[in-house]
């Protein structure tokens, strides 16, 4: 139950440190992002952009610290919960589902078992949380579901080891699900039906969803709101149509200038020079400076802090708000 | 006479005395010419990866053979075969655990060299090194540093310019960019496009990506289930696909264009 | 607004300065021991065996600083030639069954299946013998001497090298970059003495680091129940055997030497936690 009004999900100024060979390493780098109830906002992002860590920082799964800002869900402030009352968060309010379902399932329980394990932790009788079990791998799409219960995770395919993880994360009827790259282990068939399995489950629910991916294309006709990560900080944060139609942030629109379309005609890839860089290396200034087609000079001097558009949404860029 | 074909190739794994295992591949036959892009699209468990083995030669099919110039590689002489190897070559699809991390860029590149005894004695082998570097977008001044200090997109040029040292005429890709950032993928694919062209090289270019394969080869082959379903122009493939496989495969790719709401 | 730190305890992990001493006090110990192992005898004066019974068994002083034993030989200038026979016999036996379990594990490696086979299987029957007794069979055959003792430890000392450097290897074989090499042309031979054994001796080195450190507990154990060194020699456990029967009135003649051989095993035994890190690139930071 949702108890607050306001944002589901509020961070704030939230930064995360490693420590590295020469001092501390900042991953994450003032990120703030707010989720309304039902919402759905996808974090994309290439390797180094903190997308993850900055998921796993909310679910305290992350063996990093975070240094400074806030986490607040449904009013609580994460950081200061002690760790039973974040345990009790965990898969009851906020659920979690990983790229490899392999090893996000532990080989040597059946599914029944892991399923039922948070329910039975809280209480619920036996039979009741094998009834709800059957139910929600019913939902899923399971076939059999009652007999599956029985079954070792390594008895189904990817897809339907992804399904059984989205359950687990589902039984306990979160708020809020954090998917962090759901479909990138999987084919390009069984992506899309896990795609809109977690469509349909998300709408039956009112569900909010933090979907964590580095694929632009699978995102279009998922979410609501998509927030560009690049070294550690958010460039871009738009309403999703919006974004697509017209990209403000540099970074976006050479992101999705790359992207190689099937609904176009066969044409030259644009490429964006260079590499995003480490997060020890990041550039001076803005981080996406030296691969930035519009770079101007002062854009190595500060980082650019992020301002509101009139239509709305936000960016980090002092060139394009210029034009 | 084709460069390369792959007639009736058979290919169980698992089997063991009378049983003959888990089909693999299944009467695949194709042909590769001289200077072309083919593409093949396959999820995984197709075969597409025992068809690569097979193709490169680190696998042996059950029935069927590989034949290189017309000549059969069953029964290939040993310097035959040999010189297959080297003008065969392959870029996999993680860059990072493609390079030996012990070695130096220069001994990465030049290994191929020091094996079929190329480009003579160091100075020439290091000049050989230094051209194909420049020629993948690499400072030659790098060349005494390890992978590790480099991107994902530098090893994979790295791992490039390692198969094109020997100058092969066939450069096998498998899925030589799906393991790489998004902004890097479009550079990669660019750099093997113009090499081809520049070079005159055959590709054989597998992946799962549609939209790859359809931007670099004009010739596409679909796997399923260890047999080749539809092969044809990619026009024909994309625009018209004939068999229902390919017709779920295409409707399944996202399209990054969002409805208004 | 409260901070939200969501401290997470770092479980045995120690700091960056901290590992930094770690190294430094490991490295500096090992050192030490290698020191005295090359110019202990050079430095010692002459006589330092010859008996000086008017002198026998006095506690430390500013003479002897670690005292004299039953026959007043002073226990320090015994204890600092003792780590060559001590030391580099441990080393010695880690060298040679490092040597032949490397081999084991390459040809295994290298010759095929039947090979393969043939290896490992009699990697495994030497492995499930017992170590130390089949070290005391071999000897008191040969006749109770350091030399036998070593013998005896290099024969049940190399297949867990052999069996562990095959297991790695075989792991090793499946990378990418071997079939790359594969690909590229390479021999069988240039793929396993280029590819696959440089990458497969990091847990090796390590676990030989810290195998001297064991060693030389087995080694002074062996000269400790008599069938190793044997007294005069200063080797450390021969000399705890020597002093084992006067504990009660001259401590310090057993206790110097049986300390020198703990801080010799702890400091190799910690010297392959160093090496670890140092070797692994996953815990190297970039």
């Amino acid at each position: 139950m949702i108890r607050s009004d306001g944002p589901l999900l509020r961070m704030r100024d939230v930064c995360i440190d490693v420590p590295g060979k020469a001092g501390s390493v900042r991953l994450v780098d003032g990120f703030s992002l707010d989720i309304a109830p039902a919402e759905r906002v996808a974090l994309v992002g290439e390797s180094g952009s903190g997308k993850s860590i900055t998921a796993r920082a909310i679910m305290r799964l992350a063996p990093q610290t975070v240094t400074s800002g806030s986490i607040e869900f449904d009013g609580l402030d994460l950081g200061s919960l002690p760790e039973r009352a974040m345990t009790r968060l965990r898969g009851r309010r906020i659920g979690m589902v990983f790229q490899d379902p392999m090893r996000a399932l532990n080989p040597l329980m059946t599914i029944g078992d892991q399923l039922t394990e948070s329910l039975r932790d809280e209480g619920v009788g036996k039979s009741e949380a094998v009834r709800r079990a059957v139910a929600i791998l019913e939902e899923i799409g399971v076939p059999n579901a009652a007999q599956r219960l029985r079954a070792y995770p390594h008895e189904f395919s990817g897809g339907m080891r992804q399904r059984v993880a989205i359950a687990i994360a589902l039984i306990g009827e979160p708020d809020l699900l954090i998917a962090d790259e759901p479909t990138t282990a999987l084919d390009v068939r069984v992506q899309r039906q896990v795609l809109q399995l977690l469509d349909r489950i998300a709408r039956d629910r009112s569900l909010a969803v933090l979907l964590i991916t580095h694929d632009l294309g699978l995102v279009a006709n998922f979410v609501d709101r998509v927030a560009v990560m690049y070294a550690g900080r958010k460039v871009e944060d738009r309403r999703c149509w919006e974004l697509f139609e017209q990209p403000a942030h540099p970074y976006t629109q050479a992101l999705l200038a790359t992207v190689l379309r099937l609904d176009r005609p066969v044409t030259r890839p644009k490429t964006i020079p260079g590499a995003p860089p480490h997060p020890a290396g990041r550039p001076n200034g803005c981080a996406f400076h030296p691969r930035c087609e519009l770079a101007a000079p002062e854009c190595s001097r500060q980082v650019p802090s992020l301002r509101r558009l009139a239509k709305g949404g936000e960016v980090a860029c002092d060139v394009v708000g210029r034009i | 006479m084709s460069l390369l074909e792959v007639r009736n190739v058979n290919k169980s794994y698992g089997g063991r005395g009378r049983s003959s295992g888990i089909p693999v591949l299944r009467d695949v036959s194709f042909a590769l010419e001289a200077g072309e892009s083919l593409g093949l699209v396959g999820e995984s468990g197709s075969g597409k990866t025992t068809l690569i083995k097979i193709v490169v030669g680190l696998e042996r099919p059950d029935s069927g053979d590989v034949l290189y110039e017309g000549v059969e590689r069953s029964s290939a002489s040993r310097s035959t075969r040999r010189g297959f190897s080297k003008d065969v070559q392959l870029v996999f699809q993680d860059p990072v655990s493609s390079l030996n991390p012990r070695m130096t860029v220069r001994q990465l590149v030049e290994e191929g060299l020091v094996i079929h005894g190329l480009a003579g004695d160091r100075s020439g082998r290091t000049e050989r090194v230094a051209e194909v570097l420049s020629l993948v977008g690499l400072d030659p001044d790098q060349m005494e540093r390890l992978p590790s200090s480099f991107s994902g997109g530098q090893c994979q040029r790295i791992a490039i310019a390692r198969a094109l040292a020997v100058s092969p005429r066939v450069l096998v890709c498998d899925e030589a960019v799906s393991a790489l950032d998004v902004s890097i993928q479009a550079q990669i694919l660019n750099l093997l496009a113009d090499m081809r062209e520049q070079l005159g090289i055959s590709l054989f270019f597998v992946a799962h990506d549609l939209a790859v394969v359809r931007y670099l080869c004009p010739r596409v082959m679909v796997m399923s289930r260890g047999t080749i379903v539809e092969e044809g122009p990619r026009e024909q493939i994309f625009g018209d696909p004939q068999h229902e496989y390919t017709r779920a495969l295409l409707e399944a790719v996202p399209v990054p264009t969002p409805v208004r709401r | 607004m409260r901070g939200a730190r969501t401290r997470v305890r770092r479980r045995g992990k120690r700091t960056a300065g901290g590992q930094r001493l770690f190294t430094a006090i490991v490295i500096g110990a090992v050192g030490f021991l290698i020191l005295m192992v090359i110019f202990g005898p050079i430095f010692a004066p002459d006589g330092v065996n010859r008996s000086n019974l008017l002198n026998a068994m006095q506690p430390p002083s500013a003479e002897h600083w670690l005292g004299t034993d039953e026959q007043g030989r002073d226990v320090l200038w015994r204890l600092i030639i003792g780590a060559r026979p001590t030391l580099l016999s441990a080393a010695l036996v880690v060298a040679c069954y490092g040597t032949i379990g490397t081999l084991v594990a390459t040809f295994a490696t290298l010759g095929g299946r039947w090979a393969d086979e043939f290896l490992m299987r009699l990697t495994d029957m030497t492995l499930s013998l017992p170590g130390m007794v089949v070290a005391l069979g071999f000897a008191t055959a040969l006749g109770p001497s350091l030399r036998s003792a070593i013998i005896a430890m290099v024969l049940v000392g190399w297949p867990m090298t052999a069996r562990l450097l095959r297991g790695i290897m075989r792991e090793a074989m499946t990378q990418p970059y071997i079939s790359g090499a594969r690909v590229l042309g390479a021999s069988r031979w240039r793929v396993t003495f280029r590819h696959v054994l440089p990458n497969s001796m990091d847990v090796l080195i390590v676990k030989w680091a810290a195998d001297i450190g064991f060693t030389v507990l087995i080694l002074a154990g062996l000269s400790f129940i008599g069938v190793g060194a044997q007294p005069p020699s200063s080797e450390w456990g021969a000399m705890v055997a020597e002093a084992r029967s006067y504990v009660s009135t001259a401590w310090w003649v057993a206790l110097a030497p049986g300390a020198a051989i703990a801080f010799s095993a702890t400091a190799f035994g910690l010297l392959g936690e160093v090496l670890q890190v140092r070797l692994n690139p996953a815990l190297k930071a970039r």
